[in-house]
């Protein structure tokens, strides 16, 4: 079977290897080699630079950051893909019964202008403290995306309405094609692109409002995930005491993450439309 | 100079020389070659019509003819000389921009665009359009003064004096495309470019138009370039007509008698698929369609399609014949043995 | 009816609609947390009061139902929140017992609309100056360099760049964050003064941050409109390079304006975020102390105020939308 001209690229394998590796750390690593539960504090000495028994260094409230590292990065993808799937879910829907129906659309239209000038911020806050001691990850990503799905849905309804005006929709739906049916065949193809792009920048939305209701104190603490490990490291003056490898190590991963996958996302969707 | 050219009525005004040029589509290294080594030219107060299929490279030909040479469109090679008056002649390619820009510009030489119904600036009233380009030119004159000429130009072409203070979304796509022949003539150029001047309206608004466009030209003496795949509007306007193929000019001489004798096989084909008045018989279409011009054939870029083709048009292109002082064919029919 | 107040009045009923979508949100949200804020203050009360009897808890917790109305049906509560939290009374906060959340709120809404308004507008015209400039630009390595560094840091969350950003002033530079100063009783350019400077380090990390996004949207537009109709048709007319760069820009201010206006709510978040690190008296800074404390009546306070601060600052800038299209001003057929 012969590889898609894709896996030759070079600007392309170098993210996809990177995420790789990052897929494996989180998830083969705490697999086989933590042997104490890396939430748990004053497990370690504390504070102590990266050295050979601890590659990543201690923090200030007794974890491994090597340990931890691998799970709080797991959390907060989990958050960011949940509230992208949903988001993109809901989006997607809405945007097409909005083309495909007709009716309302001003009033709907004018809601999701509405729902996208709201700031998240407070609300989010209000949530995800009063709910937290109930709260998964999956849930934390389901709140935050209460209000993803407004851009998406925005930008979606915009594609889709001069996409109803071509011939071939007027054709499918003139030979008597159920609404469903048209939705399926003739929108996904084309939108899949959109679903793709909005896809990673949802995740990364939602791993980066995570990060910022963490900051504020707002979620769990105990949880790891990269918004709270970056809290504590304020909390701690673990910038004014120099214990560089608590915040950046982290944050370090998080960007590397983040990058690849754009980059990742960016490359498909060149040779996604490569035709065009 | 005006020797070596076709004689004219009236002295020649634009000289266009053995342009080549075309379009690079980059990365992929493909040339489309839409205008091959096309000579031509204009003399003062008469209608030159360049006719052809879409695609045959006519509206590439009127924007080099402009000077609106911007990538992906290249020039290989020629001149495009216009009579600048006191200036002398100059060339349109290679020209000082800032002249060619100020003094040339629409003010010799104008262009009435192929889409016109989309030109306007949205952003701008109409008025502003006539302001900005008397501006572009440096002349400096009252906002009054514009608006009485407005007035005496909208009432020639039978817009309505409203239009002036309104934006271009508040009228219909005819009254556009007038504005936007009053806007070409504005600086009462000596030649005027009409690219596709008919396509986008009505046929009584088409009559309207062209009736206009060649009363405009009787009065005032310039020479109007209409450019068009309608061979009725050049059956209507032209003086002279140049037939265009696959970016070569195949015949090029006087209307009547290209309407008439014609002798180019294509042109003939061309002007039997007109519908005369009174005739019955079965009209035939062209077989075939126009070649690629990123990969034209070899020889005479016509021979696929020719009933005439011999073995030499498919080997090599037909070179420009003259016959007598004001026709030009490009065909092996009319070169055998001739010089 | 003139078009431009016709739309006036269509803009600022959207903005009452956005005030009561945040009215209902807020309510929806205050009566959805799986337990009672009532309690809470109960117990918090209790914890300073002295030894209660039974009876005397009960009483009190009684009363503090009614000033919840907590009591009645949930349609009733609805009624009453609205009305309440629309005349401005959103009930004592906790922490600071019995100050009015009002109260505390209005002393801080101002300072981060200030900040809200001076962000977004200086992002939005660096962002597009420079969109412009790169997309008429004929340095195409350099422009296309500066577009790949934007693209590449923009997935980055904000909250990372301003920990950075704080990092970097506070511990590289050494610098020093503004405390408050006394405003009361000075003239107005000497209070407006005053709130400019402390709000120069929050400004310049949201701006340094905020003008990429203007930058990447600005550069596509002007690039597909450069090559629209009536561009080519004004150089066909002789227009100049500068006449053209115009055309360009007016143009594109349009939808730039409109995406303006719907990222206000993000960057109110950025805007909390970096008055709570930098400690700027806004809105930023009491979300922290409220969490803290949980003190809901505060939280839910600010969470109804930042969306009118939100909803009048997106009003303000509909204002100024009929002078830069006249579509609004002529309607067309």
């Amino acid at each position: 079977m012969k590889l898609p001209s894709i896996f030759k690229d070079r600007s392309f394998l170098i993210p996809l290897s990177i995420l790789l590796g990052i897929v494996v750390y989180i998830i083969v690593y705490p697999a086989l080699f933590i042997r104490v539960d890396p939430t748990r504090w004053y497990v370690v000495p504390k504070g102590l630079p990266p050295s050979q028994d601890y590659p990543f260094g201690t923090t200030l409230t007794g974890q491994n950051i090597a340990d931890l590292v691998p799970i709080a990065l797991r959390n907060s993808i989990v958050i960011g893909g949940t509230t992208a799937l949903t988001s993109i879910a809901i989006a997607v829907v809405l945007s097409m019964l909005v083309v495909l129906v007709r009716k309302g659309v001003t009033a709907t239209m004018t809601f999701i202008d509405t729902m996208c000038t709201i700031p998240p911020l407070p609300v989010l806050i209000v949530l995800l403290y009063g709910w937290r001691d109930y709260i998964t990850m999956p849930l934390i990503g389901l709140i935050l995306s209460i209000f993803g799905w407004a851009w998406p849905s925005r930008a979606l309804i915009s594609i889709l309405s001069s996409l109803r005006e071509r011939t071939f929709i007027h054709t499918s739906y003139l030979s008597g094609l159920p609404t469903y049916l048209i939705m399926v065949k003739d929108f996904i193809p084309y939108i899949l692109r959109y679903i793709l792009i909005g896809f990673v920048n949802l995740s990364l939305w939602g791993i980066g409002m995570e990060t910022t209701v963490a900051m504020f104190g707002a979620m769990r603490m105990d949880i790891p995930t990269i918004g709270t490990t970056l809290y504590w490291s304020m909390h701690f003056q673990a910038f004014i005491l120099g214990l560089w490898w608590w915040y950046m190590i982290p944050t370090l991963f998080l960007i590397v993450f983040i990058l690849s996958l754009y980059a990742l996302g960016v490359k498909l969707d060149e040779y996604l439309t490569a035709g065009v | 100079m005006a020797s070596q050219y076709i004689h004219v009525t009236g002295s020649p005004i634009l000289v266009a020389e053995d342009v080549d040029g075309g379009y690079t589509v980059p990365n992929r290294g493909i040339f489309i070659h839409a205008v091959d080594g096309v000579s031509l030219t204009l003399g003062s107060n008469e209608v030159l019509g360049i006719a052809g299929e879409s695609g045959c490279g006519k509206s590439t030909l009127a924007k080099i003819i402009y000077g609106a040479v911007e990538p992906p469109l290249i020039v290989r090679r020629g001149k495009v000389l216009i009579d600048a008056g006191d200036r002398g002649f100059i060339d349109m390619l290679t020209g000082d921009r800032e002249v060619v820009r100020k003094e040339i510009m629409w003010k010799t030489l104008s262009y009435i665009p192929q889409n016109s119904m989309n030109v306007l600036n949205p952003m701008k009233r109409v008025r502003d359009h006539f302001i900005e380009t008397f501006k572009f030119h440096g002349i400096e004159i009252s906002k009054k003064d514009v608006v009485s000429y407005i007035r005496e130009v909208f009432n020639s072409v039978g817009l309505p004096i409203d239009a002036i203070n309104a934006y271009p979304h508040q009228l219909s796509g005819g009254m556009r495309q007038r504005i936007v022949i009053a806007l070409a003539l504005m600086l009462k150029p000596r030649v005027v470019l009409a690219d596709e001047p008919t396509t986008a309206v009505d046929v009584v608004t088409q009559l309207g138009i062209l009736s206009f466009l060649k009363e405009w030209q009787r009065e005032t003496r310039c020479s109007i370039v209409v450019i068009s795949h309608d061979m009725g509007v050049h059956a209507y306007m032209d003086d002279r007509i140049a037939i265009m193929y696959a970016g070569n000019i195949v015949e090029y001489g006087d209307a009547e008698k290209v309407f008439t004798e014609p002798l180019h096989p294509y042109t003939r084909l061309l002007i039997e698929s007109l519908i005369k008045k009174g005739e019955r018989t079965i009209k035939k279409g062209i077989l075939g369609s126009p070649p690629n011009l990123a990969n034209p054939p070899p020889g005479c870029r016509f021979h696929p399609r020719c009933p005439y083709a011999m073995d030499v048009c498919r080997r090599e292109q037909p070179p420009e014949t003259r016959i007598g002082d004001n026709y030009r064919v490009r065909c092996w029919l009319y070169s055998y043995g001739k010089r | 009816m003139h078009p431009v107040v016709k739309y006036i009045i269509k803009r600022f009923g959207r903005m009452l609609l956005t005030i009561w979508i945040g009215l209902t949100i807020t309510f929806i949200v205050s009566r959805s947390l799986p337990f009672n804020p009532a309690d809470v203050l109960v117990s918090r009360l209790t914890s300073y009061a002295l030894q209660l009897r039974p009876e005397e808890l009960e009483r009190m917790r009684r009363v503090i139902y009614d000033l919840f109305g907590l009591r009645d049906p949930i349609y009733v509560q609805y009624i009453k929140f609205l009305y309440g939290y629309f005349l401005g009374e959103m009930g004592p906060s906790f922490t600071y017992f019995p100050v009015k959340v009002s109260e505390i709120i209005s002393a801080s809404l101002p300072w981060s609309i200030f900040l809200l308004m001076q962000t977004s507008i200086i992002s939005w015209l660096i962002g597009n100056f420079l969109g412009v400039v790169a997309a008429l630009s004929k340095h195409r390595r350099f422009t296309k360099g500066v577009e790949y560094f934007a693209m590449g840091l923009q997935p980055i969350p904000f909250a990372i760049f301003a920990i950075a950003y704080l990092i970097f002033y506070v511990v590289i530079l050494k610098g020093s964050i503004p405390a408050g100063e006394i405003m009361r009783g000075k003239p107005i350019i000497e209070v407006m003064l005053i709130a400019f400077r402390r709000s120069i380090i929050p400004l310049t990390a949201m701006v340094i941050w905020g003008w990429m996004g203007n930058f990447l949207g600005m550069k596509s537009l002007a690039m597909k409109l450069k090559n629209e109709d009536f561009v080519e048709y004004a150089k066909l007319r002789g227009a100049p390079q500068r006449t053209i760069t115009w055309y360009v820009t007016r143009n594109a201010i349009t939808p730039q304006f409109t995406y303006l206006l719907l990222s206000l709510g993000m960057i109110f978040t950025g805007a909390a975020l970096v008055e709570y690190l930098f400690s700027y008296p806004g809105i930023g800074i009491l979300l922290v102390t409220s969490v803290l404390n949980a003190d809901y009546n505060l939280m839910l306070g600010i969470v109804y105020m930042s969306i009118v601060g939100v909803a009048i600052a997106a009003f303000i800038l509909d204002i100024i939308y009929p002078i830069i299209d006249p579509r609004i001003r002529y309607p067309g057929q």
